[in-house]
């Protein structure tokens, strides 16, 4: 039962990379490697999503990516992953994010198909956690609409060797409100970090895939 | 009093800020929801580019979430929203 539960949160996710809205171009000219934010140019707890996501194009439903037009990831056959740090989080004394935290490079590590293929020159993939809210029962409840909804943004940087700047950023954020009486925050949480696993994943090694095969 | 002028310009901003092709922004209705599975079916990461843009255009701050996610419920409600921060 859990297995059938997980292929169909996979299939829905994936489903979900095609989106909605119509189509989107790819935004004209692409910004350098200095012109972007990297998750280093923030201090511990000072996320800020607006200065990230500068530059950035939409990859799939709720991911943004980024890719330096210079960047040879096909030539990598393999990935080394680090994270998820959880330093950008901002701080909320009433919330222990780390279980949320662990499930997301749970989910991650197992649907990253790239790290198990033939070794060779390796790509550094940095993830974080950046924001993990459970939101509000209350609000959800008694306000409705969007309010108290329970919300996660993940990021993944790929760096390639002796470079400082990343190669190839991804930002996936997703929330959710549903639920009766408001739902639950924790299983809403989870369910967020495990559907954007799937979906960075994906992106990333379709982003990989691409510079292999030139399309 | 509906600023036409006004959303007339936010539909097109909403589709040059979000790359949306072959895609007539009088085609968005001006009380048509921007996100969930009815109208447009914007998502979160359309809504944090929207603010961006719109930060940037109107020289106004969003500071809260949920106060964003009130102004984004249609093009009416962020012209009415962007009128009042101006005011």
């Amino acid at each position: 039962m859990k297995n059938i539960l997980y292929v169909l949160l996979i299939m829905s996710a994936v489903l979900a990379l095609n989106g909605c809205g119509g189509s989107r171009s790819d935004g004209g000219a692409v910004l350098a490697p200095g012109q972007v934010a990297k998750l280093s140019d923030f201090s511990a707890n000072q996320f800020d999503h607006k200065v990230y996501i500068r530059g950035m194009t939409k990859a799939a439903r709720n991911t943004l990516f980024w890719q330096d037009p210079n960047a040879q990831l096909g030539e990598y056959q393999s990935v080394h992953v680090e994270g998820p740090s959880d330093q950008y989080l901002p701080v909320n004394p009433n919330f222990v994010h780390e279980p949320y935290v662990k499930g997301f490079a749970g989910s991650f590590n197992a649907n990253l198909d790239l790290k198990l293929k033939a070794t060779g020159k390796t790509l550094l993939v940095k993830t974080a956690v950046v924001e993990c809210n459970p939101g509000s029962r209350a609000a959800r409840y008694w306000v409705g609409m969007g309010a108290g909804k329970a919300v996660a943004t993940v990021v993944v940087e790929v760096y390639e060797p002796g470079k400082d700047n990343p190669s190839l950023k991804i930002y996936g954020r997703d929330s959710a409100s549903a639920g009766g009486f408001g739902g639950d925050s924790m299983a809403m949480i989870n369910h967020i970090m495990q559907v954007m696993a799937v979906r960075v994943t994906t992106v990333l090694e379709e982003r990989i895939d691409i510079a292999k095969t030139g399309r | 009093m509906v600023d036409r002028a006004l959303i007339d310009e936010l539909k097109q901003l909403v589709v040059t800020a979000l790359r949306i092709e072959d895609f007539d922004p009088q085609e968005i209705k001006d009380d048509e929801p921007l996100f969930g599975d009815e109208g447009l079916g914007l998502d979160s990461v359309d809504a944090l580019e929207l603010v961006v843009h719109i930060e940037q255009q109107y020289g106004i701050q969003i500071e809260d979430e949920e106060v964003g996610r009130q102004a984004f419920a249609s093009i009416a409600a962020l012209a009415a929203f962007i009128t009042a921060k101006q005011a």
